[in-house]
């Protein structure tokens, strides 16, 4: 009876003990696995692509990540990860929020990234890989990019001009947005352009009104892969946007990831929203 | 007898003024009436009451309707006051239909097609759990009521499993939350206009059993002795409130608690006699729905909170109250 006391004891010891996270290996990293395309898209323009050993199921930029095994990382598969034998698993800070405390506890050499919310969460992102890389090539990117976007930001910030309004929808049935703290907002503002979901609480996206939509009239819409579907297309006759065929594709890679070719999504879009409003 | 009729109707009438004034949009009771009754058909104000708000009403009320007609026939056919679509798995099996229509036709079917492949499903998912629970009541008189609503509790859970399981392979949450708590955010006035039918043929056949409802109450033998065949009326009323359940969830998704708390309200105000009930619950139904509907949209804007959300909050409190009334 002891002997079953001791060994119950044990067991749960066992399952309740916390031995920490485990230990990240020293120096900088050589096999490295993505969670995110933008991260993947980040690793390679930072010159180091030949370091990643495995992908998310989504990343398929540049061309050399397609040959890379693909992990499930929502829900995190950490037992795939660990598979991998990686030096370092790279997760974005609002995707993996939920799972983060398990991961940390479980993933050797987790680095966590705020990638999503905003070109300057981008930017912070990219200089942060830059010095985990620890290649001068990585940095010498890192600091160009910096530039770029600064530039990028300055050319497209209009002052003083009148600003449209935009909806940037998600999914049309029900109806799914962008708001404020999401990546698309932040280009949207950048370029001198107003969000018409800005009051939208919870995490830079979520199920939103339609007659909020009328009521706001938005001059742009920017639409998810689906098209926008003709019973909304009639409800919505009388919003600007859909009066003068304002409505364009949002789902380019270029406009979602929050990667390195957010610059050229963020010139596309300035110069759509740039054009005269009737 | 004819004061609760016009309380009732007033009920109606006030619940669906509230709830077209209601909304996240900035709109007074007056702008509302002014947009009912002008004729500025391109104003922002207009489209927002015509196209968005109105058609969600009246979908509303007619979804309230079916529900609580369906579960007066449940309640009826098998003498427990526990009996309605959400509680039996008949509205988990019209989901599973509705599933099935969503996972294989959406993207293979026209577009126009597919609100009607999901009422067809929906009405199959519905009937093939009541098939299964009917069968338990079938078996003999002896089974009793306790334990055909256990049959179709497990059958309802089973089934919502399903269905739930299903929806997550479409990997979109926002769609898996608007069928699991209900949504009337995209009403048409096609969909008005089916669910209209559909609830004018249900209502009126059921009414016209009300008196086969009224023996069957009281037992098999009763019903023997009154003319009526139970088994024959539990196929064709289970059918008939398969139908109504399943013609609201193929519209809105699941919403609990309108089905089971409406008859009790209904019993309470105009008795049990389902000739008076059946109109009764209808209206009852429609005019707590539709209120139910306003809050969802007025609270938390500008996202709303689910439907069956609002039903609950406003169920249970009332539910509880006529228990406490009746042990009292």
């Amino acid at each position: 009876m002891m002997r079953v006391a001791a060994f119950v004891l044990l067991l749960l010891c066992t399952a309740c003990g916390d031995d920490g996270p485990p230990a990240a290996p020293s120096g900088p990293p050589q096999r490295i696995v993505s969670t995110l395309p933008g991260i993947t898209e980040m690793v390679c323009y930072l010159g180091a692509c030949d370091r990643l050993v495995a992908v998310s199921p989504y990343c398929d930029y540049p061309a050399e990540v397609e040959r890379l095994p693909r992990v499930k990382v929502h829900p995190f598969d950490v037992e795939a990860v660990l598979r991998m034998k990686p030096d370092m698993v790279i997760v974005d800070e609002r995707l993996h929020r939920q799972d983060l405390a398990v991961i940390r506890k479980r993933v050797p050499g987790l680095l966590v990234l705020d990638t999503s919310r905003s070109l300057d969460s981008v930017m912070a992102s990219m200089k942060r890989l830059a010095d985990v890389l620890d290649t001068d090539e990585a940095r010498t990117q890192a600091k160009r990019w910096d530039v770029r976007a600064a530039v990028e930001v300055y050319l497209h910030e209009p002052e003083g001009k009148p600003r449209v309004s935009v909806l940037i929808v998600g999914q049309w049935d029900p109806l799914y947005v962008m708001g404020k703290g999401s990546l698309l907002d932040d280009l949207v503002t950048t370029c001198g352009a107003t969000n018409v979901a800005w009051d939208l609480e919870g995490d830079a996206s979520g199920t939103f009104s339609e007659e909020l939509v009328l009521e706001r009239q938005p001059d742009w819409i920017l639409t998810p892969r689906t098209p926008m579907p003709d019973r909304i297309r009639k409800r919505w006759k009388g919003v600007p946007a859909v009066k003068n065929g304002r409505i364009v594709d949002g789902s380019g890679d270029d406009l979602v990831r929050a990667g390195p070719r957010v610059l050229e999504g963020l010139h596309r879009l300035a110069r759509l929203l740039r054009e005269p409003i009737k | 007898m004819s004061g609760r009729w016009i309380m009732a109707a007033l009920f109606v009438v006030l619940a669906t003024g509230a709830a077209l004034c209601m909304g996240p949009a900035d709109l007074s009771p007056g702008d509302v009436w002014g947009a009912l009754t002008g004729d500025e058909a391109d104003s922002v104000k207009h489209t927002i009451v015509h196209r968005v708000r109105l058609p969600q009403v009246l979908l509303g009320l007619l979804v309230g309707a079916a529900l609580s007609v369906s579960g007066v026939l449940f309640q009826a056919l098998l003498r427990n006051d526990l009996a309605e679509p959400y509680l039996l798995g008949v509205g988990p099996g019209a989901l599973l239909g509705v599933t099935i229509a969503a996972v294989f036709f959406a993207g293979s079917a026209d577009a126009s097609t597919v609100p009607l492949l999901r009422g067809v499903f929906a009405f199959l998912g519905a009937i093939g759990v009541a098939a299964i629970i009917f069968s338990f009541a079938r078996k003999g008189v002896r089974r009793t009521s306790v334990s055909v609503l256990l049959a179709g509790i497990a059958i309802g859970a089973f089934v919502h499993a399903i269905a739930t399981g299903m929806l997550h392979t479409l990997d979109d949450w926002p769609r898996v939350v608007r069928w699991l708590l209900g949504d009337l955010s995209l009403a048409e006035y096609q969909q008005v206009a089916v669910l209209g039918a559909v609830l004018a043929v249900g209502g009126l056949a059921a009414w016209a059993w009300a008196r086969d409802l009224d023996v069957l109450t009281l037992g098999e033998e009763a019903a023997w002795f009154g003319g009526v065949e139970p088994r024959r009326s539990l196929w064709l009323l289970g059918g008939l409130a398969c139908l109504l359940a399943a013609a609201a969830v193929a519209q809105c998704g699941l919403v609990g608690f309108i089905g089971l708390v409406v008859p009790h309200i209904g019993r309470r105000l105009f008795g049990p006699g389902h000739r008076t009930l059946i109109p009764a619950a209808a209206l009852l139904g429609a005019g707590l729905l539709v209120l139910a509907d306003g809050l969802s949209r007025e609270l938390h804007p500008p996202q709303g909170f689910p439907l069956a959300v609002v039903t609950a909050a406003l169920g249970a409190p009332m539910l509880a109250w006529l228990v406490h009334r009746k042990a009292g």
